[in-house]
């Protein structure tokens, strides 16, 4: 772990991190809490650029290089993303402890809005100004999941396996409403399946890099 | 109301570890088990809750705490909050350093390439759930496009637009 922080920390103008880096000080208990309560209040829009900003500006807990690294693995498993990257930023520091205190203080401030927020639409849900408010937030919801989408589009490979796996999976759960787990017990493994035979294929055929 | 609680802490559970790229890919099955089978909100108010939370800060998976809560009060915000972290959490302490260790391995390799179209299909799914229960009107199909439009093209943060559309919602532009 004392591998210089990254270019960038030493790129910045705050003069902050210009020595090299002995060792990065292993953050409190407290401070694991304090930094994903944080990202838990502000990250608005989406959690994750505001995870960025505040493990690897602000905290300097993590260079550019590892959490590019955390997040694909983040991606990976279940659930939602920040949530386990503050599962595994937390482990990573004080075991299982830290993990809990990661999780806790990022979900402390969203929990209390959302209950917040439940209370208020109980007492103004029918009223003349949520209606408008509402009106003008459902489009930009809408627009903003199908931008979600289109951008992972792109990003698959435009083949016949991953046109087929999306668009069986469109049909299932959106047209014809199965219920995910059945859905996703088959194809899941399906899919990987499938790219495991593509991805063996593609190992046998070109020589190893190594 | 003990089973109306336990219910959805099963549910919330399962959902957690449903989803695969992230909250958002539950949506439609959310959708189908919480208004269709349960009835514990309104189509309406499902949008709503989905919309209202873009709002609001935090990890998607909110919006499921708020149906918590219409569903069952405080207890149900809690229950579903708890019951949706807990799993994936637990999953994420146990396997991500095993995961870590066979990044570049063949199976791991596969599963997140296999499970990336499953992602982009669920998303679709979460989209179409948007679009067929949203009453269209031109305002909001301009308000939409516009928003698909600069989601895509630029990196502005999400929340520039969704104060664009309640500064524009209110205001009356789009009704």
């Amino acid at each position: 772990m004392n591998a210089p922080i990254s270019d960038d920390a030493n790129r910045r103008s705050d003069g902050l991190r210009d020595d090299p880096p002995v060792a990065r000080p292993k953050p409190t208990l407290g401070e694991v809490f304090g930094a994903f309560f944080m990202i838990g209040l502000t990250g608005f829009g989406g959690v994750l650029p505001w995870a960025r900003r505040m493990l690897v500006e602000r905290r300097g807990w993590l260079t550019d290089r590892e959490f590019a690294e955390v997040l694909p693995l983040a991606q990976l498993l279940p659930g939602p993303n920040v949530s386990n990257i503050a599962t595994i930023i937390g482990r990573k520091y004080h075991g299982a402890l830290g993990a809990v205190t990661g999780v806790c203080g990022l979900y402390l401030a969203p929990t209390i809005i959302t209950v917040g927020v439940g209370y208020a639409y109980a007492s103004w849900g029918s009223a003349a100004v949520t209606t408008h408010l509402l009106a003008g937030l459902m489009p930009v919801a809408t627009g903003l999941v199908i931008a979600t989408v289109l951008k992972l589009l792109v990003s698959l490979p435009r083949d016949l396996r991953n046109l087929v796996l999306v668009v069986t999976m469109f049909v299932a759960v959106g047209l014809l409403k199965l219920p995910l787990l059945p859905v996703l017990a088959v194809l899941g493994p399906f899919g990987s399946w499938l790219m495991w035979r593509a991805l063996r294929a593609e190992a046998s055929t070109t020589p190893r890099a190594e | 109301m003990t089973s109306r609680l336990t219910d959805l802490a099963l549910h919330s559970a399962l959902w957690s570890i449903l989803a695969v790229g992230g909250m958002n890919s539950t949506l439609a099955d959310i959708q189908r088990y919480a208004v269709d089978t349960r009835h514990w909100l309104t189509a309406q108010q499902f949008v709503t809750f989905f919309s209202a939370m873009q709002a609001a800060p935090g990890p998607n998976g909110m919006a499921v705490s708020l149906i918590g809560f219409q569903a069952a009060g405080l207890a149900g915000a809690l229950v579903v909050t708890i019951s949706m972290i807990v799993p994936s959490a637990v999953l994420a302490y146990f396997v991500s350093g095993w995961v870590e260790r066979r990044n570049d391995s063949i199976v791991v390799k596969a599963v997140r390439r296999g499970l990336a179209p499953a992602t982009v299909g669920l998303l679709a799914c979460a989209s179409y759930v948007f679009v067929r229960e949203i009453d269209v009107n031109i305002g909001r199909a301009v308000l939409t496009i516009v928003t698909v439009v600069v989601a895509y093209r630029t990196r502005f943060n999400p929340i520039w637009l969704v104060a664009v559309g309640a500064v524009l919602g209110l205001a009356g532009f789009v009704k």
